[in-house]
């Protein structure tokens, strides 16, 4: 995330006026550190409620046409290799947007990057109004489907307005929220479509009119981001970087970082078979109920969308047992954790598929969505660990690798009629167990993996990991200053036995 | 919470218990071919919904022996996809079992069986449908609406004598225009927000 360079040793401003007040307590940073769910107070708790909002509403729009397929197919008489084509390019676009954004926050802030990125993906919402052919059909739900980069930007967002304390739940629940839209869209596209036929309307014109309701929700929560929005506690990028508060890092270092370290390709991997796997089903499930248990449209997407509204509890709750795992057992207990209740969620999506009763279908459903976005609340307990100069790029691989799961499993499993779609859900759940295994190859020499303990070499220090992600000549420089701040507060990822041993500093932590 | 658990217990018990299976429907290969149905769209022809209509005529094929119709007591009358119309698409799929089988989704008209009597109907071509082809079958069904026997335009390969309907698009200018609208004022909103930027920026 790399913003600020210059220390504040206390709430100074650099042209030395008094301190400014903040709603929340803060720390040297301006970063809130406390979290109060039910405030508005600018710039901490609004910018995580218009955050997490846009965000919702991306969801909202990428999802809006699955509860409305069993009519959107007779419409444009669509095959099951043209929905399932669709549903693939859905979820593909955002694989290289989610990268694009890391970036783009870094340049230009995640209140200009978000906004801009949700206001140019509101034309293709409105126009899936006036689709007429598989094509166009496929077309919109690829253009949509960038909007899920607004990810990233979220995450960002809330790193730079939460102290590390807070930034797990602040991100856990943003991040939820944020996919609760899938889940939430499956109850609104059916419901607004009954009222519009209601009022009059065929059923192949009311499905059209219900789309201007996701296109207006993204359209004014874009609105919402870009005029009370604020990058930082201090001010806005633009401002920050003129008086010269804010520094700018090498993208090609940044980039060359990233790439090489091979933790950030292991969790894009696993994040594919959490978030991936629940983009699948939220692509899939609503069809599935309709068509396996012969339900009408408004039952199925009420079943469909408790899938995605567990999302409420559940990935937060993903967040905490990271957090409380850690403050036991470290880096260890995160990742073991993770594991468990990944490959969980993998054994409970094999017996989804094999449930031929719809109550039993239902609530095996259910527990496997609060493992599977519990599963993707622990990823993110890992992940702003693994790196601290390219934590928006790791968090943007990380992310994207979670849409090249989407894409992987719906190209294998739901695309045509090769499998049933509870036979699709069941080889799912298989690959779920196998592709969750790499988690145990993620090993941190302060602090262990999985299978091993941490290192016993004098050297294996959490200054030494993040001071290695600069070069000896930017040392030099001293650019690497603010990751010694932040080595220094992850020990706590030594968990309770080891946090009181002394560290040994190779570089001193100032100069 | 230990409330919440104790539900999730209860629900899980109910569930696990084994139910009886949901009794099957009837056959289709059981069916006898005993009506003669026809229909008024030719071989091709191209109908459109809310528009034209389609003529059913159906009778009980005279040269069955008597008393094959007695436990008739309904004729339901439905029109039925053509294999076209069900390639690559598993939600229109053809099955034995009547109760989960889908060719014929949409129903065209039920009536009392009048005896041995031509009986026809005529039916507009509903808005609802979808585009595709199609035939049309009629099934007789005794008291507890159970099907006994069927007839259909179309031959048992359903080849011959289909017919194409062309569903309404439920497009209208005025989506075209009302979306071109929302569009054009979220992207002009972007672009008034960068010059604002701009301008901001150059005031310092």
């Amino acid at each position: 995330m790399g913003s600020l360079s210059i220390e504040h040793g206390d709430n100074v401003n650099s042209d030395g006026a008094p301190p400014r007040k903040f709603a929340l307590a803060v720390d040297s940073e301006n970063k809130a550190t406390e979290f109060r769910l039910f405030s508005f107070a600018a710039p901490h708790m609004r910018t995580f409620h218009l955050s997490w909002f846009s965000f919702f509403s991306c969801f909202v729009s990428t999802f809006a046409a699955p509860p409305l397929l069993p009519i959107i197919r007779d419409n444009l008489n669509l095959t099951s290799t043209d929905i399932g084509n669709a549903g693939i390019a859905s979820v593909s676009g955002a694989v290289f947007a989610r990268l694009v954004m890391g970036s783009a926050c870094d340049l230009v802030g995640p209140r200009l990057a978000s906004s801009s990125l949700i206001l140019i993906t509101t034309p293709p919402v409105f126009f899936t109004a006036c689709i007429n052919s598989p094509f166009s059909y496929f077309l919109v739900r690829f253009l949509t489907g960038f909007s899920l980069a607004s990810f990233v930007s979220c995450q960002f967002w809330m790193s730079s307005m939460f102290n590390p304390t807070k930034v797990g739940v602040a991100n856990g629940v943003a991040a939820g929220w944020g996919n609760l839209g899938g889940g939430a869209t499956q109850l609104i596209m059916p419901l607004v479509f009954e009222l519009i036929k209601h009022m009059g309307s065929t059923k192949f014109t009311a499905w059209r009119i219900a789309f201007f309701i996701p296109g207006v929700m993204q359209t004014v929560s874009a609105l919402g981001v870009m005029i009370l929005g604020q990058d930082l506690p201090d001010g806005n990028y633009r401002d920050l970087m003129e008086t010269g508060e804010k520094t700018k890092d090498s993208f090609s270092r940044v980039f060359a970082n990233a790439a090489k370290n091979y933790r950030g390709w292991i969790t894009a991997l696993c994040y594919g078979y959490c978030f991936g796997v629940e983009l699948a089903i939220d692509n899939v499930i609503a069809e599935y109920f309709y068509d396996r248990f012969d339900l009408n449209l408004r039952t199925a997407g009420i079943i469909a969308a408790s899938f995605g509204m567990a999302n409420i509890v559940s990935r937060p709750g993903g967040g905490f047992l990271s957090d409380f795992l850690a403050a036991r057992f470290g880096m260890r207990g995160r990742l073991w954790g993770w594991w468990i209740v990944q490959t969980l969620g993998g054994v409970l999506c094999i017996w989804l598929g094999k449930t031929s009763s719809l109550s039993l279908a239902i609530f095996v459903m259910i527990v496997f969505s609060v493992f599977v976005q519990a599963a993707c609340g622990l990823a993110f307990g890992v992940v702003p660990f693994i790196s601290r100069r390219s934590l928006g790029l790791v968090s943007g691989m990380t992310g994207g690798g979670g849409n090249v799961g989407a894409v992987i499993t719906q190209l294998l499993f739901f695309k045509g009629t090769r499998y049933t779609k509870e036979d699709g859900i069941t080889y799912m759940g298989i690959m779920i167990l196998c592709c969750t295994l790499p988690i145990m190859l993620i090993y941190f020499p302060m602090w262990g993996g999985m299978l091993f303990g941490p290192s016993s070499k004098e050297d294996a220090t959490e200054e030494n990991y993040y001071a290695a992600e600069w070069s000896a000549e930017e040392k030099a420089r001293g650019l690497h200053l603010n990751t010694i701040k932040f080595a220094e507060n992850s020990k706590g990822e030594r968990g309770r036995r080891r946090r009181l041993a002394p560290t040994t500093d190779a570089t001193p932590s100032h100069v | 919470m230990e409330k919440i658990s104790l539900v999730l217990v209860a629900l899980l018990l109910c569930t696990a218990v084994p139910r009886p299976s949901l009794a099957k429907g009837v056959s289709f290969a059981s069916l006898r071919r005993t009506l003669i149905v026809s229909a008024s769209p030719k071989q091709g022809q191209v109908l459109r919904a809310g528009e034209d209509t389609i003529t059913v005529t159906w009778a009980l094929n005279q040269s069955l022996p008597a008393g094959t119709d007695a436990a008739y007591k309904k004729i339901k009358v439905r029109l039925c996809y053509a294999p076209a119309s069900q390639k690559d698409r598993g939600w229109r799929k053809t099955k034995d079992d009547l109760s989960k089988d889908k060719t014929c989704s949409f129903a065209i008209t039920a009536q009392p069986y009048a005896g041995g009597d031509r009986s026809n109907f005529t039916y507009l071509v509903s808005k609802e449908l979808p585009s595709g082809t199609f035939f049309v079958r009629a099934y007789a069904v005794d008291a507890a609406d159970a099907e006994l026997a069927f007839g259909q335009t179309t031959n048992a390969g359903k080849t011959e004598n289909l017919f194409n309907i062309e569903g309404i698009s439920g497009h209208h200018a005025s989506l075209d225009v009302a979306a071109a609208c929302f569009s054009a004022f979220s992207i002009l909103a972007l672009v008034a927000f960068y010059v604002q930027e701009k301008r901001g920026a150059k005031k310092k």
